[in-house]
């Protein structure tokens, strides 16, 4: 088993983490979960990065190793984002499921 | 063989528990099942030969981020923490304290050089001061993977 090999590896595994996540976002029925998936999502953007990385040496490996880091952080900020709107919607209706908000909402 | 047969190991792992994250039907468990796809994660990052984003990957999404879901879930009542058992709640503390020292200690024993097997290690060179006190940050991220997770069996058992 070579590096290209532990390559396609993780690059499905982040491409089903990614599909999962997308999933998941849509069709969770509490917010919470949305933003969970969202961060399973980000998983697989970040080890489908890293693994575009691995066959590279040198600065362009630093390059790669960049935008993962770069990929970490500005998911972290967004799904904090996310969970202050999510504390906010549940303040303002008092549930997080999408469905009875957007019932309350009309 | 050894290292790909690890690599493997995490990959199938980290599906698995994002897959039971994503599917449970509890908030707090999604959150515990997340917290080891974190895990997993950051150990793929350093068995590759990474080990400086493996670390920052634990460190924000295993640690910060996972008290502050745990945090927002308390807030907005969604805790259904209790696990009608205190003996598999307690199991679960453990397991979990377990995972995160593991972890920890895989990070640190893959970063002292010995992960050549897989790349050049970029950010060992850049960060080569930071291993030269390794007891020191051993201990200092055990702590606190274990305080983090202490806290969560400890929510754990106070929902009976």
């Amino acid at each position: 088993m070579n590096l290209i090999t532990e390559q396609i590896i993780l690059l499905i595994t982040g491409m089903v983490l990614l599909l999962m996540g997308i999933y998941s976002v849509f069709t969770a029925k509490n917010l919470l979960k949305s933003v969970m998936s969202y961060q399973v999502a980000v998983f697989g953007v970040n080890l489908t990065l890293f693994s575009s990385s691995l066959s590279f040496i040198g600065m362009q490996r630093l390059l790669g190793d960049t935008f993962v880091f770069i990929s970490i952080v500005v998911g972290a900020a967004v799904e904090v984002v996310g969970l202050a709107i999510v504390v906010a919607v549940f303040r303002k209706f008092g549930t997080l499921n999408p469905a009875e908000i957007r019932r309350l909402i009309h | 063989m050894y290292s790909e047969l690890i690599s493997l190991i995490l990959c199938v792992g980290l599906i698995v528990a994002s897959f039971l994250g994503l599917s449970s039907k509890r908030v707090s468990a999604s959150l515990i099942f997340l917290f080891y796809s974190s895990v997993f994660l950051g150990m793929i990052f350093t068995v590759f030969g990474d080990s400086l984003l493996g670390l920052l990957h634990m460190v924000t999404y295993a640690g910060a981020l996972s008290v502050m879901l745990l945090s927002v879930i308390l807030m907005t009542g969604q805790s259904d923490l209790s696990m009608h058992s205190k003996n598999l709640s307690k199991i679960v503390g453990v397991i979990t304290i377990a995972v995160a020292a593991f972890a920890a200690l895989f990070i640190f024993t893959h970063s002292a050089g010995n992960s050549q097997i897989f790349s050049q290690d970029i950010s060992l060179q850049l960060l080569s001061f930071m291993w030269q006190f390794r007891p020191w940050d051993l201990l200092i991220i055990v702590m606190v993977f274990m305080s983090s997770m202490l806290v969560l069996a400890n929510l754990f058992s106070r929902g009976e």
